[in-house]
């Protein structure tokens, strides 16, 4: 078996990575770093814009009805936004200081936490949407001469309109889920 | 900045043959091992800075190596299922190649019979062909000394038959 492994190493050692231009695979990198230093710096320029674009619209959100729906709203995406975020591979920085079976269980956390955003974070979002939407709504409701029945209706109307597009589009992402990740966390389990 | 390149490439020249193999051994053809090859050295790149002078340089390299090998199988296994249900790859090591010596095909043979173990195995048996010890593989893998062991003879007893 011994004299297997040496014949196998020296037939191993045969294989010879292909030569690069260095210096140009240096310039690269340097170019993908720069741009992701560039991205960062765009992200941290626009924050604040947006907060100035906000703030520019205060006239606007000075309606009570209208500063709870935009704020609900926007905590809605904000959480699934961070939600995504940390649900990406790429977050997984310090590969050289975990080891294979840490970086398949750090894997395998990214994958469930994309099956939870879709089987509860949507959920929450969806909530927070219809209250956001409708409380925006008693404010343009009211500025119209109707019946407090049909006002109501309307906004039943509308919650069940957004409730059952919201049901769709996560069921479909959760049987899409089902057939994607749940094999990989699977197959990942399976490598361990 | 300098710095830093004049440490990449040192990195680079030291470990390049050792890390393509190990992407060769994974990946089972010299297409994908190039891909992966180039995600490593991005890979080597963005984490430098992390890289203490105290520490193997091997372990680290190989960590990285390892790392994004399975995660590029990873991806790899998600596109293949958006069209078909997952199947392990069947990794070809190119085409036969007619004017291909004798000693080149037993390469071929041998890159082609580690492709086709497990993953985890493919990366016990590319670190001991590299001079790994045992420990250095549980480091790397995070398997436990004695559970590197016996998983290099099952590999040794499959390769064997596969070799033969």
């Amino acid at each position: 078996m011994e004299k297997d492994i040496t014949n196998w190493q020296n037939l191993w050692k045969e294989e010879k990575s292909t030569p690069l231009d260095l210096n140009k695979l240096i310039t690269y990198l340097n170019k993908i770093e720069k741009k992701g230093k560039l991205e960062r710096i765009i992200l941290l320029i626009a924050v604040p814009i947006t907060i100035v674009v906000l703030a520019s619209l205060l006239p606007l959100l000075s309606n009570v009805y209208y500063l709870t729906s935009i704020m609900l709203i926007s905590f809605g995406m904000v959480m699934i936004l961070i939600q995504s975020y940390r649900s990406k591979y790429s977050l997984i920085s310090n590969d050289a200081e975990l080891n294979n079976h840490r970086y398949i269980k750090k894997l395998i956390q990214k994958l469930k936490q994309q099956m939870l955003t879709t089987s509860r974070y949507m959920w929450f979002y969806t909530f927070l949407l219809v209250l956001g939407l409708n409380i925006g709504y008693i404010d343009i409701l009211q500025k119209f001469n109707i019946s407090i029945i049909v006002r109501w209706s309307i906004h039943l109307i509308f919650t069940g309109i957004v409730f059952s597009f919201m049901y769709y589009s996560i069921e479909k992402r959760k049987k899409e889920n089902k057939k994607n990740i749940l094999p990989l966390i699977d197959f990942l389990e399976n490598l361990n | 900045m300098r710095n830093k390149e004049q440490k990449f490439k040192q990195v680079y020249d030291q470990s390049k043959d050792k890390v393509y193999r190990l992407c060769l051994g994974f990946m089972g053809n010299k297409t994908d091992a190039d891909d992966l090859f180039q995600e490593v050295l991005i890979k080597v790149w963005s984490n430098l800075e992390t890289f203490r002078n105290e520490s193997n340089i091997d372990t680290w390299i190989y960590r990285i190596t390892t790392n994004t090998a399975l995660l590029t199988l990873n991806r790899k296994t998600r596109l293949n299922k958006k069209e078909l249900d997952y199947q392990p790859d069947i990794p070809s090591y190119e085409i036969e190649n007619l004017n291909s010596t004798d000693k080149e095909e037993e390469v071929k043979k041998l890159y082609k019979a580690i492709s086709l173990l497990k993953e985890i195995d493919r990366i016990i048996i590319g670190l001991l062909l590299e001079d790994c010890s045992y420990d250095d593989i549980s480091n790397i893998t995070g398997l436990k000394t004695s559970n590197v062991g016996v998983r290099i003879n099952r590999i040794k007893k499959t390769l064997s038959k596969k070799f033969k």
